[in-house]
């Protein structure tokens, strides 16, 4: 009882990883510059008046259906996406009144994501809970209420990634091709997903090496949720992670989602 | 997206339009629209194949032996599709299709891993009438 109280009590006193910190919350808008950037040329495609995407007649009320007021009205498109490019590039640097702009780049976002549902992947939605969380988050206030925030925004991020994983696995596991170690095999082999190189070079060919890499990839989500709160599993497991992205990015191209991941790896920092 | 199964087919979005008295040429959407397969446009294309085919799967049906996809063809999904390529025509070209539209998805079934031979196949659904504006 009295480590519960002791741990209360050191929420007030400034976060010990400061750094970490700062870095993760930097990262995390820098991801929604990235990811602006990323479908900078078909913006208009998603989102504007000409938008590709199917926009049902409905009428909303501003104040009722919010997240869904770009897709009724695309006319909004250039007053919601700069403002969020904007909004989130101040949102990378801290000071004051910080709060302002990521609380923006976070509505905005809500929006962009749900009127393009077709252009995203996980790695957004999962971003914007993260944004969420670092809306209060301020590293160069040192104040009992700020250092608590800090503390409460961290744990709540590392909370939120740690139970990402651990859902992504449960659900894998409710299907057959994850615990049958095919899923790795049929991925690469779908044409949005591979590359030339790990074509040409029969990678997919090697069963054995499929099933390892499927199966690696399984308990790595199913050990996260664990491992990730010790001190000495948690290098392993982010440098596992590190490795585990940056192979997904480079050779299944979905730069998004990895980099979402990998910046998120930020928060678990032990850096002073 | 790869949870819980991961799809064991390629998915592409094709159509085709009358021109001149006669139907054109089937198009991959995106493709022809002047987007390279790596684009990011052609995620909006596969996100739209994927919650087309789920609905391919859960509604089409049989009846006396004919294939039925009066049920797809109500849904969502299926408008999405339509609406995507003929945007996406409309964008790229500078042209509306005024008359009909008919749409099909290719699938590219994955070898079962040992077998070697891919296999594919369409599924066209009905022409679509352009009602005027």
């Amino acid at each position: 009882m009295s480590k519960i109280w002791t741990w209360i009590d050191g929420l007030s006193s400034p976060y010990a990883y400061k750094s970490g910190l700062r870095l993760f919350t930097a990262l995390v808008y820098l991801w929604f510059v990235i990811s602006a950037f990323l479908v900078w040329d078909i913006r208009e495609l998603i989102w504007g008046p000409k938008s590709v995407l199917l926009r049902f007649g409905m009428q909303s009320e501003l104040s009722v259906t919010y997240a869904y007021s770009l897709m009724f009205r695309p006319g909004l498109f250039p007053y919601i996406f700069y403002p969020h490019v904007i909004a989130a590039v101040i949102s990378i640097f801290e000071f004051r009144w910080v709060f302002i702009p990521r609380i923006i780049t976070w509505i905005t976002g809500i929006l962009l994501v749900f009127a393009g549902f077709n252009a995203f992947n996980a790695g957004f939605m999962f971003m914007l809970l993260l944004a969420f969380y670092c809306i209060p988050i301020n590293t160069s206030r040192n104040t009992p209420i700020q250092n608590t925030i800090n503390h409460l925004g961290a744990y709540a991020a590392m909370i939120q990634i740690a139970l990402g994983y651990g859902f992504s696995a449960l659900y894998k596991l409710s299907g057959e091709m994850w615990p049958s170690g095919e899923a790795v095999y049929y991925a690469l082999e779908l044409r949005r997903f591979s590359t030339d190189w790990v074509t040409h070079l029969g990678i997919t060919k090697q069963y054995w090496l499929m099933h390892l890499f499927t199966w690696i990839a399984l308990g790595y989500q199913m050990l996260f949720p664990i491992a990730v709160w010790f001190s000495k599993s948690r290098k392993i497991l982010i440098w596992i992670g590190v490795a585990m992205h940056v192979t997904i990015a480079v050779v299944m191209h979905l730069w998004d989602f990895s980099l979402a991941m990998l910046f998120s790896y930020a928060v678990f920092l032990k850096k002073k | 997206m790869f949870a819980p199964e991961v799809p064991e087919y390629d998915l592409q979005l094709q159509y085709r339009y009358p021109t001149n008295g006669a139907w054109s040429e089937w198009n991959e959407t995106t493709e022809s629209c002047g987007f390279e397969y790596r684009d990011r446009a052609e995620y909006l294309e596969q996100s739209i194949c994927s919650g087309l085919a789920y609905q391919v799967a859960q509604n089409i049906y049989f009846e006396n032996g004919v294939r039925k996809l009066d049920r797809i063809e109500a849904g969502f999904d299926y408008g999405k599709a339509l609406n995507y390529a003929l945007k996406m025509h409309e964008h790229y070209y500078s042209k509306e299709i005024e008359d009909s539209l008919q749409i099909r998805l290719q699938f590219v079934f994955t070898p079962k891993p040992g077998a070697e031979e891919e296999k594919t196949d369409y599924l066209e659904f009905n022409t679509f009438i352009i009602p005027a504006h």
